[in-house]
């Protein structure tokens, strides 16, 4: 963390979830996923959300993003509630849900076109560069099922990051690609919200324990319905893959993250799912 | 996928539209120069030449490749079936009830004009009953799909009429309406509305969680999420829905020409079957059969067109 992250922060945190409960019915009975979970995200900030399967971190992405109300307790976004999925937010999901019917561009485009007002040349132009950052110049006039698993979550990426929406959401976007396109991708993510000087707030979705580190600045473990532990991540913007994996304090870190998953008598907290 | 590919554009094509690098977020200097981590097939892809576009309609190699190839075996069975029936009628000039083909093109040629007479007569009334039940059904489908209520009040009642055959309206419609044709158009849209109605709903219902979840992300205003997401997603399912209906239509055609009507190829075979002038019925039928095989190839064609993406 620099200093003036610090000293600059807001009264009002970007992003607050103060109490949330949620449950479901399943089966007859009411199951709760979700009690008197609460966090803060500061502007700017990248914020990961870890935990064993079904622990509730999609769950609680999906509160911020607007798809899911809480049963009780307060989302709120610049202290306003949040009721529903708003134009200051965008959101990547794990399978690519990009429009088949759509080219890459013009995936791309509908996106921009819902949060702004820009004329037709000027969507199709910011389109255009945000694919070539992702990586795909030369394939914006393909239909999804003509890209591989990665470059349509490239796709999806460049979609979240041209709508230039102040809060970034990220359901595990990398969890259905090879390992090598998720280092790829790692980095991209990485290069592009350093270029655009954090001025993004993310809320980032994983349980691959080396991604919450590379990529943010606090990692959240969600166990019992609640945020059980927070670590911070102290690493200096902008970030590198290098910087990080050599440093001293990334064993560390990683076995503290890596402890977080087993109980007191070393069991696993996913071991029954 | 293949067909897909050789639509593309040309690489020089997309060059050329690539976005103005000023402007923009960031620093668009510094990604230019820095080298893009790529899937490792890009570097490969670009020294390719480009490939250039389908130049001209070609319409002697279309022909060629598609139609002899594609239609042997149709064009084989027709074939055999024509001589058996030759066979059949032998030299004796056919019976009353089987007419000799040569019989049959004499009174095609001969009636010509009725018969085009009844191309066009029926041809507008199926385009017309197409367009209003693809219309209606799929637009209360995709309402259907949208609002829960609407849905559980209206369907089990659309699912207790569909079974009811169209041309038991009939008569109900032409008291109403006074009009034949207005009645025949109705009782074709009607037998195409309920089957398009059904399948739009289940279409809705197929949508995965994902691509709603997406579209709901997306903030998209009722419109947008109609006309951009929800059309195209119902559009396969649209047409799998007429190419089975296509059959269906020229059935209930033939019911709605019997009334009133005094041309179309339904109420042709219809009238000389009246008149026992089967010579003339198998005129009418074998241009029936003629207009459903070009019927089903120009939905084939029109699909292949809209549903590029599939």
């Amino acid at each position: 963390m620099t200093d003036d992250a610090t000293s600059m922060e807001p009264l009002v945190p970007k992003l607050s979830l103060k109490d949330v409960t949620l449950s479901y019915e399943g089966n007859g009975r009411r199951q709760t996923v979700l009690e008197d979970l609460s966090f803060e995200v500061r502007t700017g900030e990248f914020v990961s959300l870890i935990g064993s399967s079904g622990c509730g971190k999609s769950t609680t992405l999906s509160l911020i993003s607007g798809l899911n109300m809480p049963d009780s307790g307060a989302v709120s976004i610049d202290g306003l509630p949040v009721c529903g999925p708003g134009k200051d937010r965008s959101v990547v999901f794990q399978h690519y849900a990009l429009f088949p019917w759509m080219k890459a561009r013009r995936n791309v485009e509908f996106g921009i076109r819902q949060v702004s007002s820009a004329t037709k040349r000027d969507i199709t132009a910011k389109a255009n560069y945000y694919l070539a950052r992702v990586g795909l110049e030369g394939k914006e006039s393909l239909y999804p099922h003509q890209l591989s698993g990665g470059m349509q979550q490239r796709v999806s990426i460049a979609r979240a990051l041209a709508m230039e929406t102040e809060i970034l959401l990220m359901d595990e976007p990398f969890g259905a690609v090879d390992a090598k396109t998720r280092t790829v991708l790692q980095d991209l993510l990485l290069e592009l919200l350093e270029e655009q000087h954090r001025k993004r707030t993310v809320v980032f979705v994983t349980h691959d324990i080396d991604e919450a580190i590379l990529l943010s600045d606090r990692i959240l473990f969600i166990n019992n319905r609640h945020v059980a532990k927070e670590v911070p991540v102290p690493f200096a913007h902008p970030k590198s893959r290098r910087d990080i994996v050599f440093a001293p304090v990334y064993r560390e870190l990683r076995k503290e993250v890596f402890d977080l998953f087993y109980d007191d008598e070393g069991e696993y907290y996913g071991a029954g799912i | 996928m293949a067909r897909a590919f050789r639509r593309r554009v040309t690489r020089g094509e997309a060059r050329s539209r690539r976005a103005p690098q000023q402007g923009q977020p960031g620093q668009p200097g510094r990604a230019a120069q820095k080298g893009q981590p790529g899937p490792p097939g890009r570097a490969a892809q670009k020294g390719r030449p480009g490939q250039p576009l389908r130049q001209g309609p070609h319409l002697l190699a279309w022909l060629s490749q598609v139609s002899l190839v594609r239609f042997l075996p149709q064009v084989a069975i027709v074939c055999l079936i024509l001589l058996l029936w030759a066979l059949a009628t032998g030299n004796t000039g056919g019976s009353f009830l089987l007419p000799a083909p040569a019989a049959v093109v004499e009174v095609m040629a001969k009636d010509f004009l009725k018969i085009g007479e009844s191309i066009l007569a029926s041809g507008v009334l199926m385009a017309i009953s197409f367009v209003l039940a693809v219309t209606i059904g799929v637009f209360l489908g995709m309402l259907c799909g949208r609002l829960a209520r609407l849905k559980g009040a209206l369907l089990p009642i659309a699912r207790a009429l569909a079974p009811v055959p169209s041309l038991i309206y009939a008569p109900y419609a032409v008291a109403l309406m006074g009009d034949f044709f207005v009645t025949a158009v109705f009782v074709i849209t009607l037998g195409l509305f309920w089957p398009v109605l059904f399948n739009t709903v289940s279409a809705i219902e197929a949508m995965s969680e994902e691509l709603d979840n997406t579209a709901r992300t997306l903030n998209l205003s009722a419109r947008s999420s109609f006309v951009h997401v929800m059309l195209p997603h119902c559009l396969p399912y649209l047409f799998n829905t007429l190419s089975v209906q296509v059959s269906n239509a020229f059935l209930l055609l033939v019911g709605a020409e019997m009334m009133g009507m005094t041309a179309g190829v339904g109420w042709y075979v219809k009238y000389w079957a009246d008149y026992s002038n089967f010579t003339k019925v198998f005129a009418g039928i074998i241009v029936i059969a003629v207009i459903v095989f070009v019927s089903n190839i120009a939905l084939e064609k029109i699909r292949d067109k809209v549903l590029a993406w599939k």
